[in-house]
């Protein structure tokens, strides 16, 4: 059976783990000769899952030949080099940069995330990889992004940045309403409405962005305020938490959000 | 990995599958179903909506090409940064730079009996003889490669063992520490598959458990 850290009982979808794993498993098994012809065909293959390259890799047989561990982290970073560069595109995308700078980061964004690769991928206690393969690759691009952005000034600590600027882009959008998915226009008891106009007025896509860099207490009330469109009195309820917790950990995320819409418009 | 980590990749990894099957999941769902794990959860969320909901489909099939000159030299860099950096070498199966263990908590994490973790500690088990398991779960637990654990376990600095000889390196009047394990009334033969045999600590199913690995990988 595929080995992996935690029991699957726990998350009750047992059925799907199990085929999953039985599935590589069987793959694993069946695989030709390491180091033979048949062997780096079949890994070089498009549909050999790349949770059966990992566990490959960290095989003993394998392991031991410096050789083939490089050829198979080789085959590793090729097969998925076009969403890692595409990952890295989206990322910079929304920021004002000269082309030359955004190559640059660029090029830093796709060394620091192949870093994480490699370590978690040479690392045999992160089993996860060898179960999930992209899941891991989202965590591992997750921490990168985070990394990125607090080395590029752009991430919030517990306190946030100001700016004193009012947006000349989003002042014209601060008189719409702000409408849901389902067409009702909605209003929240804010003592902050200005904030709170901002943050309605931004796309969705854009606010994620922001809400990502709040620390982790508030992201979860933004999220399920904005992204869920859940009442303050859900949100509560969900959280195990009193509405005025919410309204506070609201007034202070919107104070941060401010702060970095305004940064943003600055810095285009 | 921690167990809370374990849970969140589990969790978070449903929730991924669930929208890509098209459903609708929702993360206060998933938040009053895991309030523990309410903070990490709407982290990934807003972090996956953000970055990789749009990106992934149809591009996480690729067949390998050759690399682009970005990512070539992205992995150069890569590369050089992961190989100037050697993981310290281990000292000590029962303690890490940040924690202890003790003999029955280490044989816990193993599923192993403490009498043969003692024995593992002391390096007297021949290596050639131990699955590859044990190293993956002695490096799991340790959080330290596999290569790490092969090198600690493979240098017997006591190959014979103190009464004969092992530690005439050693410059201190007094008599080397030893954990009181029953290790002398074990046969000579100390491959791991015998110690499994005598020990008479480990339950019958760790046993076969043990056995079947021994066999599974042709030991």
């Amino acid at each position: 059976m595929w080995k992996v850290g935690t029991s699957i009982d726990t998350y009750g979808h047992d059925e799907a783990l199990i085929k999953r794993r039985t599935a590589l498993a069987d793959r694993y098994a069946a695989l030709p000769l390491p180091a033979s012809p048949a062997f780096w065909l079949c890994l070089e293959s498009v549909d050999t899952p790349l949770e059966l390259l990992v566990r490959c890799l960290r095989d003993i047989s394998i392991c031991k030949d410096e050789n083939m561990r490089q050829r198979i982290l080789h085959i590793i970073i090729q097969r998925t080099q076009t969403i890692n560069e595409y990952w890295a595109r989206s990322v910079l995308q929304r920021m004002a940069l000269p082309s030359t700078e955004r190559l640059a980061l660029m090029g830093d964004l796709c060394a620091d995330l192949y870093e994480h690769m490699l370590r978690a991928l040479l690392d045999p206690t992160r089993l996860f990889w060898e179960e999930n393969f992209f899941h891991c690759l989202f965590f591992e691009r997750k921490h990168v992004y985070r990394s990125f952005m607090m080395r590029e000034g752009c991430w919030c600590d517990e306190h946030g940045r100001k700016s004193e600027r009012i947006p000349r882009t989003l002042v014209s959008r601060l008189d719409q309403p702000a409408i849901r998915h389902s067409g009702e226009t909605y209003l929240l008891d804010l003592e902050d409405e200005y904030a709170q106009d901002m943050l309605q007025a931004i796309d969705a896509s854009d606010l994620l962005r922001f809400v990502l860099r709040l620390p982790e207490r508030l992201k979860t009330v933004v999220l399920l305020l904005y992204w869920e469109e859940r009442s303050s009195k859900d949100v509560a309820h969900i959280l195990h938490i009193s509405d005025r917790t919410v309204r506070n950990r609201l007034q202070e995320a919107l104070k941060i959000l401010r702060g970095l819409l305004f940064d943003q418009i600055e810095g285009e | 990995m921690d167990n809370d980590q374990d849970d969140i990749f589990y969790i978070t990894a449903r929730y991924v599958a669930e929208l890509r099957e098209g459903k609708h999941p929702h993360i206060s769902d998933y938040i009053a179903r895991y309030p523990q794990y309410a903070d990490a959860l709407a982290d990934f969320v807003a972090y996956y909506q953000a970055f990789e909901a749009d990106g992934l489909d149809g591009l996480d099939n690729s067949a390998p090409v050759p690399l682009s000159p970005l990512s070539q030299a992205a992995l150069a860099r890569a590369l050089h940064r992961v190989q100037a950096e050697p993981p310290a070498p281990i000292t000590s199966l029962l303690a890490t730079s940040t924690r202890y263990f003790t003999l029955a908590e280490f044989a816990r994490k193993l599923d192993l009996s403490a009498d043969i973790v003692a024995l593992l500690e002391q390096r007297v088990i021949d290596p050639s003889t131990l699955p590859h398991e044990l190293y993956r779960r002695i490096a799991h637990v340790l959080q330290q490669p596999v290569s790490a654990v092969q090198t600690y376990l493979a240098s017997s600095s006591n190959p014979a063992g103190p009464e004969k000889g092992g530690w005439h390196s050693m410059k201190v009047a007094e008599e080397p520490a030893r954990y009181h394990m029953p290790h002398d009334s074990y046969s000579s033969d100390h491959s791991f598959r015998s110690l499994i045999k005598e020990s008479l600590w480990l339950s019958p199913s760790q046993r076969s458990t043990w056995e079947a690995i021994l066999d599974q990988e042709g030991l």
